[in-house]
This record gives structure tokens, C-alpha cells and sequence, in this order.
């Protein structure tokens, strides 16, 4: 495997705000890479920055050894991309659509490259059917298959299923790993941890314009180094105090109005939760012991939530 | 290729678009009808005066007229009629003169150049009559020998000045709107930044838009056309070819305009502000309806400077006037003239992002 992606030392301002701050990674071809991050976190400033959309104040992206600044023009046969907010003329239909952007290309698209895009997105039965007619499933599977007319070999996908049910969201899951079946490398960005977990081979996760942590996703849960999660709630709102008995730190615990413990030995920690909440006077809710997830690596690497 | 296919899209999303297909094509006929019924005289009956020296073609010319519907023929005093011509109660005047025997009949034909509605007609039946009774009564190639006289006067149908100005209000509206509103839109909705990802060069991308309104201009201009030939009486005098080209030249100025407009305007909602602050004005200065000779100095003088007044103008003495194309050049230059400039700065002002994208994208990163 080679190196097709490599970003070092990407930096963007707004002002006195650093949105990315000095992101250094790199991604092997056919590798499907994900952003994961809160809102606001700099995945699609970062993105941007890779696409050649938005020009970084100091660093690198190169994609296949070429350097997307300053001639962004220089990459874009190489790359496809579907922008996070997906828009379409509302007054052309699924099949001018791609003759469209293939023209944009300079392409003409055969008979057959279009049936078997459209049968890639299942959008066969619509390809006479105006844009605004669709669904939001069929509009974004669109515009993922319009990122692909170029053929291009990297192809950045910026939250490809947000928004949408969880069957649509697995149509476009396979969508994206028929494309990295074909040998494509696929960088996208979700908030959905289940959508990093399912399919990215590696995550990279985003704070505050930082990479926090950059690893597959099963190595980064099993980083958190305890076996079982414990949530509850309680009957009344429980301090710091009461919650460090049980050996963790408290900004950990909070989550959503429950809390959150990890533990190697749930037995044990049950036991000494129920009984020092006994001593209280605080009745214990809603008590669940589970294996951790890609949420609460998360929620232990940022102190918060994903999608807030 | 690139640029076909960008045209045809362009075109298709003009053409399928109701309310663009309203304003390109039904709010000029609209136009067009509502100052015809308000300001436009029917053709009603013809009415023809008759100068005649009582030779045997003159009567079996006058004898002609009693079959003719719609037809009046008034004999009388060539100076009488002459008066009444020119009050425009006769719309054609033929004088019939005195030849000496074995010769051609002179013919005088008088009207009003101007008055194009009905003397059009009379000048044709007239003719028709003169060619009949030549062929069928005499068997004579070559009885007649007609010689026209033009008296030109000031007036002019009102619907044969309108029609030039309406075309060239249309092209003004849908280029600038039908330019303006589409690219804002698109910027709005990010399609743009999508198409910025493709090699694509803007000034293609433009320039399809840019010939795609070409071709709305050249619809709404036969359109117009036609409905006023139709409906209105009203004689095309000039050619067509050289209509075409100012309507081009008039197209390609004001798409230039829509598209520095498209460059100041932050956000859809402005698109019309701005369009409108511009057009409104510019349609009741630049001579559309009517001539502004009543206005006081200053405002005549900035009439002269608009780039509507000069499409309009050309047009006008093309199409009604029947001048030639190099008499019109002036105006044709000036209109490169605005085009340059316009296209210059909207060169200048064009974003392929708004400011409220760039807005959002700092907020959800």
C-alpha cells in the first residue's frame, strides 16, 4: 500500500479563531478514512482545505505527491466530491444532471457508464425523474455518483448519510465500499459514531480544530482499557464527591442527565455504587453495564457529546 | 462540448421553469396587448382619395373598388385631398394623370411613410388593383407607370413605435433577471463551489449563460414579432438579420449588467432590489413607451447615456424605420461599449461562494 493522501502541518484562521490547527495524517490508497467530530470541530474546514475549496493559512495537502496550493486545478481530475450541503438544479432530471457535470469535466458519458452509475446509487427507475422530486436518500446517493464521473481516485464525501433513515444510510455504506471494492480512497466525514465504526478502516477524531486521536476504530475503544461501561441514574442530581468513589475522574461521568462509569470489575463497582448511594439516601436508576463504544472513546477523549 | 452542454441546460432550465417562462415570454405579450387595447387604433376601413383624369383605366380602376370590402374610395380635388391626407382622414392618396394617347398612364401614389398600419394596405391593394386591371382589361404589360410620392410626417403608429421598445424591454428584464437571479441562487445553494471542484473555467460556465439568455432574447424578440404583425397591424419595415444582431448585441450587454448585478447583490432576496432599482428607471428614460422630448435637459441628457436607450433606438429605427445596420452604428458601439464595462466589473465582483456559506461553514466546521 501507498501513500496517496498527506496532509502535514495544516493550519486554517478565522480571525482569531483557529479552526484547524496544524493536522498532520496520512491516508493509504483505498483506505476508507473518517472525520469524526463534533460540529464546529474543523472536519469540513479540513476537507475544504483537501478539495482545494478553501486556502489553508500555512501547510500541506498533497494528494498523489501533488500539491493541492496554490493550483488547486492541478487535482481536481484527480479527485470527486460531495459537498455537505447537497443542491441540484430542481428543473433537470437525474440523467442531465450527470451529462451535465460529466461535461464539466469535458467528458461525455457513455450509455453505459451512466447505467451502471445509476445502478451503483439504485437511481435507475429515476433517471427521467426531476431532481426536487427526489428523496433525500436519492438526492444525496446523487450526489455521490456525481462525484464519480470523472472516475476520479480520491473521493472526499462530507457527511454522505446525515440526515437520512438508517436504511438509506446503509445504501450509501454500500455504496461506499463498492467504491473502495473498485479501489478508490475514501475520506469522509460523519458524526455518526455507528457509520465510523461500520466503515472506516481508520477514524480520525477532531476537537477543537485538533487531531485528538487517529486510529482503527476497534484499537481506539479498546484504548479506553476497561472492559465494561455502567450508566445510571440517579434519584437526585449526585455530586463529584459521591461519584470519585468510584475511581474515575468526574468530567467523564456526565452524560446526557445519567452518568457513566468504566469499569474493569462491574461487579465490584456496582456493589460499592449501591451501597454508598444506600448510605445517601439516593435511589439508583436506570442501571446498565455494557461494552464500550467508539462514543464513549469520544466522550472520554473530549468530554463531550458528538452531536450537541 | 462543455460549453453545448452547459448551453442546453441553461436553456432547458429557462424554458422549464414557470415563472421564468412567465416573465420571458407572457409579461411582454401582456404588455404588448394592454397598450394595444388602451392606445391602438384598429385598421378599421381603408380609406383611399382618388385624383381622376377620367381615361378609361381610371374608371375601370374606380369600377375595381366597388367589389373591395373594407375599401372606401373618395374622389375629389387633389389639393383637398392632399389636406386630407394629411389630417389623416385618407390613408392613401392616387392620382391618376392626363398621358397622351399610346402612352402609360401615370400613377401618383401619396402617404405617409409612418402611418405603416393602414397605408401598407392601401399602398398593396392599390398596386393589386392597378395589376389587375392592367392584365385582365387590357392584356397590356406595362400600363401604368407608377411613380410613389412619400409625404413624410411625424406620426408614427403608436403600436409600430411600441413593439421595438417592448423587445427591447424584455431582452432588458429577462437578461438581468433571467441572469442575475439564477447565478445568485446557485451561489446560494452551494451549486456553485460544486462546479468550482470541476475544471471547469468560469468564463465558460458564464458564457453559456450568457448565450443560453442569447437565445430567450431571440424567442422573446420573434414572439413579439409576430404577435405584433398579427394582432396589431404593425409593418416591419427593416431586415430582420440586422434586427437580429442588435438583439444579440442588446442580449450579450444586458446579461453583462445581470451578471455584475449577480457580483453585488449579497443574497437572492437583493437580486430583485437592485435589478429592479436598475431596470424600472432605465424602461420609462430609455424611450420604451414613449419619446422623453418632454423632459427637462438633464434627464434627456442621461437618457442618452443608458444602454436600454440605444437598444431600444436601434431597434427601432431598424425594425419600424427601415434604416440601414450602418446607421445604427453609433449605438451599436456604445453598446459594446456598456457591455465591456459591465462584464469588466462583474468580472471583478464575481464569487463562486456567498457570504452566508462561508458564514455557515465557520459555524459547523
Amino acid at each position: 500500500m501507498s501513500v496517496i493522501v498527506d496532509v502535514q502541518d495544516l493550519t486554517k484562521r478565522y480571525g482569531s479563531l483557529l479552526a484547524v490547527d496544524k493536522v498532520n495524517f496520512a491516508i493509504e490508497q483505498g483506505e476508507i478514512f473518517g472525520f469524526l467530530g463534533p460540529n464546529g470541530a474543523g472536519k469540513t474546514t479540513c476537507l475544504e482545505m483537501m478539495e482545494g475549496l478553501r486556502k489553508p493559512d500555512g501547510g500541506k495537502v498533497l494528494l498523489k505527491g501533488v500539491s493541492v496550493w496554490p493550483d488547486p486545478g492541478k487535482v481536481k481530475k484527480l479527485i470527486g466530491v460531495q459537498l455537505q450541503s447537497t443542491s441540484f438544479y430542481e428543473e433537470l432530471t437525474v440523467k442531465e444532471i450527470m451529462i451535465l457535470f460529466a461535461s464539466l469535466y469535458g467528458r461525455r458519458l457513455s450509455g453505459k457508464q451512466l447505467d451502471s452509475l445509476l445502478g451503483m446509487a439504485g437511481l435507475e427507475e429515476k433517471r427521467n425523474a426531476y431532481t426536487n422530486s427526489l428523496s433525500g436518500g436519492q438526492k444525496q446517493r446523487l450526489a455521490i455518483i456525481t462525484a464519480l464521473v470523472n472516475e476520479p481516485e480520491i473521493i472526499f464525501l462530507d457527511e454522505p448519510t446525515t440526515g437520512l433513515d438508517p436504511q438509506a444510510r446503509r445504501r450509501s455504506w454500500e455504496i461506499i465500499r463498492e467504491l473502495q471494492s473498485k479501489g478508490k480512497t475514501i475520506i469522509l466525514t460523519t458524526h455518526y459514531m455507528e457509520e465510523a465504526e461500520n466503515l472506516c478502516e481508520r477514524v480520525a477524531i477532531i476537537d477543537q480544530g485538533k487531531i485528538v486521536a487517529i486510529d482503527q476504530p476497534q484499537k481506539l475503544i479498546d484504548q479506553l482499557d476497561k472492559k465494561s461501561k455502567i450508566s445510571f441514574t440517579g434519584s437526585r442530581p449526585l455530586d463529584n464527591l459521591f461519584l470519585a468513589q468510584f475511581g474515575a475522574e468526574a468530567g467523564r461521568f456526565n452524560s446526557d442527565d445519567g452518568y457513566v462509569v468504566f469499569s474493569g470489575d462491574p461487579a465490584q463497582t456496582i456493589g460499592a455504587l449501591l451501597e454508598s448511594a444506600k448510605q445517601e439516601g439516593i435511589v439508583i436508576k436506570n442501571l446498565h453495564v455494557s461494552s464500550p463504544s467508539l462514543d464513549d472513546v469520544f466522550l472520554g477523549l473530549t468530554g463531550k457529546e458528538l452531536r450537541d | 462540448m462543455t460549453f453545448w452542454t452547459l448551453l442546453v441546460a441553461n436553456t432547458r432550465l429557462q424554458l422549464r421553469n414557470r415563472s421564468s417562462l412567465f416573465w420571458h415570454f407572457a409579461f411582454p405579450l401582456i404588455f404588448m396587448v394592454l397598450f394595444g387595447l388602451i392606445f391602438g387604433q384598429g385598421a378599421g376601413v381603408l380609406k383611399i382619395g382618388m385624383v381622376t383624369d377620367n381615361s378609361l383605366p381610371a374608371q375601370h380602376f374606380q369600377a375595381a373598388f366597388d367589389e373591395i370590402e373594407g375599401v372606401e374610395l373618395t374622389g375629389g380635388e387633389e389639393v383637398a385631398l392632399m389636406e386630407a391626407l394629411k389630417d389623416g382622414q385618407i390613408h392613401l392618396l392616387v392620382a391618376f394623370r392626363a398621358a397622351e394617347a399610346g402612352q402609360p398612364v401615370d400613377v401618383e401614389l401619396f402617404y405617409d411613410q409612418n402611418e405603416m398600419l393602414a397605408t401598407g394596405t392601401a399602398k398593396s391593394v392599390v398596386r393589386g388593383v392597378l395589376d389587375g386591371v392592367t392584365k385582365a382589361v387590357f392584356a397590356v404589360p406595362e400600363l401604368f407607370r407608377v411613380k410613389e410620392t412619400v409625404i413624410s410626417t411625424e406620426v408614427l403608429t403608436f403600436m409600430s413605435f411600441l413593439l421595438p421598445g417592448i423587445i427591447g424591454m424584455s431582452i432588458m428584464f429577462s437578461a438581468l433577471f433571467g441572469t442575475a437571479y439564477p447565478l445568485v441562487t446557485e451561489r446560494e445553494k452551494g451549486i456553485l463551489r460544486r462546479v468550482r471542484l470541476t475544471p471547469v473555467k468560469a468564463a465558460v460556465f458564464l458564457g453559456a449563460k450568457a448565450i443560453g439568455m442569447t437565445v430567450i432574447a431571440f424567442m422573446q424578440a420573434a414572439i413579439i414579432i409576430v404577435t405584433g404583425i398579427s394582432l396589431f397591424d404593425v409593418q416591419i419595415l427593416g431586415s430582420l438579420p440586422a434586427a437580429a444582431l442588435i438583439a444579440l448585441l442588446g442580449a450579450l450587454m444586458m446579461v453583462s449588467l445581470g451578471l455584475l448585478i449577480a457580483g453585488v447583490a449579497k443574497r437572492v432576496e437583493s437580486v430583485d432590489s437592485i435589478a429592479n432599482a436598475i431596470a424600472m428607471p432605465m424602461m420609462f428614460l430609455a424611450g420604451t413607451f414613449f419619446e422623453i422630448d418632454a423632459a427637462p435637459d438633464w434627464l434627456q441628457s442621461v437618457a442618452r447615456i443608458l444602454p436600454l436607450t440605444h437598444l431600444n433606438g436601434a431597434l427601432r429605427d431598424v425594425l419600424i424605420r427601415g434604416q440601414e445596420l450602418s446607421a445604427v452604428l453609433p449605438a451599436l458601439l456604445i453598446m459594446v461599449a456598456w457591455a465591456l464595462v459591465f462584464i469588466m466589473v462583474a468580472a471583478y465582483l464575481f464569487k463562486w461562494e456567498s457570504p452566508k456559506i462561508q458564514g455557515n461553514n465557520r459555524k459547523t466546521g
